[in-house]
């Protein structure tokens, strides 16, 4: 049995609320992937659904390191004793890695640990064959889509990551993501996401075909002219993509040469600690990668040799 | 896709200042013939609990002690240096360490027959954790079919050990400023390789160690995996130059 404890943090960026996974492994043993937010109350809950099932909390899994995700971890096998297991690569701490590709066994059940680059680079998704179930984190969410933005975020290792899931489990019914509903067709969801970034790279191509582009400028064309407070976001999630492209050679970036507009600035580098509470900035932060500062601003040209080629 | 082996690598640097590259021998399996910075993949032996008694200094988890004792035990291999400190965590006397005393335990390392952890244990002495500064965390493009998940660390060289180059790796090692190995570079006088010539040029912005040290200390780390070109190059966009 899997038991989704929702944590209380609800926000723009975590819905309704990170999804922490308690799961019978079996032997009265159990998993949890992703204990979330370092809220006591939200500890105290995890600890209380597995008492309620008369299991032992054998071990913790994290997907990837953001604030929302992984800090529970630490006071969770604190008073567990329960070992964190993390990507190799992850900065979290953790006294395990988990090795990729490979499946971890708790109780009586395998859970496979898969690489999932992309939306950071420490990502994993579980597969629990048991219940043909896919734990994706912030890969997949039951709802809305999944902010993809450097330093930490990918736009091509996360669509090899969407791409994976598609072809090599084809099998998966069930994805439990790290925010939102539970959702019950799993391949209907992987195929949208993937349709979904494909779609946004050929409003952009579609754009820059027209004339060449500030990120500022692209926001307003792709999402529209209406003051959004997610074009920090939205800004984001396009240079994702345009970096992707200018690493294919399919678009050049050159300097404007002329300073940022206070508008301008704003929507590249939001700041985020004047509008929210210091919690909810590291979390927004992290999905945004708004520590990233953008310095100068480029203008976007598809590059003539390659702009008839879409993906 | 390959998944990429963790590994740690250590800038170990001199005032003036300059940096130690070695060369990799013409018969390695990566990077053959380049001027790299001593480090290589973490071993098995790394994460043991005996080796993650020998490292003193910091109260890390388990994952971020086992890249310590990797990047200490490869520094130790390829230049021959030992960043270590008694049971209480204090320096050892200038001069305790002869490179020429230790020269065969340093072979006995290298070649496995001797683990590191027994190593420091048969001298009572602990790695030194805080003479390893995080800097950087790279992960090798996912098109390449060998592929690295490196953590950087910066070091100084103590004053009273010689860095001798070993010679089966490496057979080649010298102390060069940053900016006088990008300039050879560039002549194509000396070989080197993407992520050396990208932590080069990071490094040549100082010429001090201490600006360096400090720099280092408020530096975040945010892990950086290139892109690749169509022409197969690896490639940092502009956007994220100074991101890593």
């Amino acid at each position: 049995m899997v038991t989704l404890v929702r944590a209380p943090n609800p926000s723009p960026m975590t819905l309704s609320g990170t999804n922490s996974y308690l799961i019978d492994c079996g032997y009265g043993q159990a998993l949890v992937i992703d204990p979330g937010p370092p809220i006591a109350s939200h500890v105290d809950t995890l600890l209380e659904a597995a008492r309620v099932q008369s299991l032992t909390i054998a071990a913790i899994a994290v997907t990837h390191w953001h604030p929302d995700h992984a800090p529970a971890a630490a006071p969770l096998a604190g008073m567990t004793g329960a070992p964190i297991y993390a990507h190799p690569a992850s900065s979290i701490p953790h006294d395990r890695d988990l090795e990729l590709e490979r499946d971890l066994c708790i109780g009586q059940t395998a859970l496979r640990a898969i690489d999932a680059p992309g939306h950071t680079f420490d990502h994993v998704i579980f597969y629990l064959a048991r219940d043909r179930a896919l734990f994706t984190g912030d890969v997949i969410l039951g709802e809305g889509s999944v902010v993809i933005a450097p330093p930490g975020g990918a736009m091509r290792p996360y669509q090899r990551t969407l791409q994976r899931l598609a072809d090599e489990f084809g099998e998966a019914s069930v994805i439990y993501g790290g925010h939102g509903p539970i959702v019950t067709d799993a391949q209907a969801k992987i195929a949208e996401y993937i349709a979904h970034r494909r779609m946004r790279e050929e409003q952009i191509l579609a754009a820059l075909a027209d004339q060449a582009q500030t990120i500022p400028e692209l926001v307003l064309r792709i999402y529209g002219k209406t003051l959004n407070p997610l074009q920090p976001a939205m800004a984001r999630q396009i240079l994702a993509h345009l970096i992707a492209l200018e690493g294919e050679g399919r678009v050049a970036a050159e300097p404007t040469g002329r300073a940022m507009s206070a508008g301008e600035d704003t929507m590249l580098n939001p700041r985020i600690e004047e509008i929210v509470a210091p919690e909810e900035a590291a979390i927004i932060t992290a999905e945004l990668g708004s520590q990233l500062r953008i310095g100068a601003l480029y203008r976007y040209r598809l590059n003539a040799a390659v702009s008839g080629e879409l993906p | 896709m390959a998944i990429p082996r963790l590994a740690a690598t250590v800038i170990l640097m001199r005032t003036p200042f300059e940096v130690y590259l070695t060369r990799r021998s013409s018969s390695s399996s990566f990077a053959a013939d380049a001027f790299v910075f001593p480090g290589g993949t973490v071993q098995a032996q790394d994460g043991t609990p005996a080796a993650h008694a020998r490292v003193h200094g910091r109260n890390d988890d388990a994952a971020s002690r086992t890249l310590l004792v990797a990047a200490m035990r490869e520094l130790f291999e390829e230049a021959g240096v030992l960043l270590a400190c008694t049971k209480a965590g204090y320096r050892l006397e200038a001069g305790r360490i002869n490179a020429e005393e230790i020269a065969s335990e340093r072979a006995g390392v290298r070649d496995g027959a001797l683990p590191f952890a027994d190593f420091l244990a048969s001298h009572d002495w602990y790695a030194d954790a805080r003479a390893l500064a995080p800097f950087s965390h790279w992960i090798t493009p996912s098109s390449e079919p060998r592929r690295y998940d490196t953590h950087f660390f910066l070091a100084i060289a103590p004053a009273d050990q010689t860095v001798t180059a070993d010679s089966i790796e490496t057979h080649d090692g010298c102390w060069i400023s940053p900016s006088e190995a990008l300039a050879r570079h560039r002549a194509r006088r000396l070989h080197l390789v993407y992520p050396t010539i990208k932590h080069l040029e990071r490094l040549a912005a100082f010429s001090e160690l201490e600006s360096l040290r400090d720099f280092a200390r408020s530096k975040p780390i945010y892990t950086i995996e290139p892109a690749t070109t169509m022409e197969g190059d690896f490639w940092i966009p502009a956007e994220l130059e100074g991101a890593w």
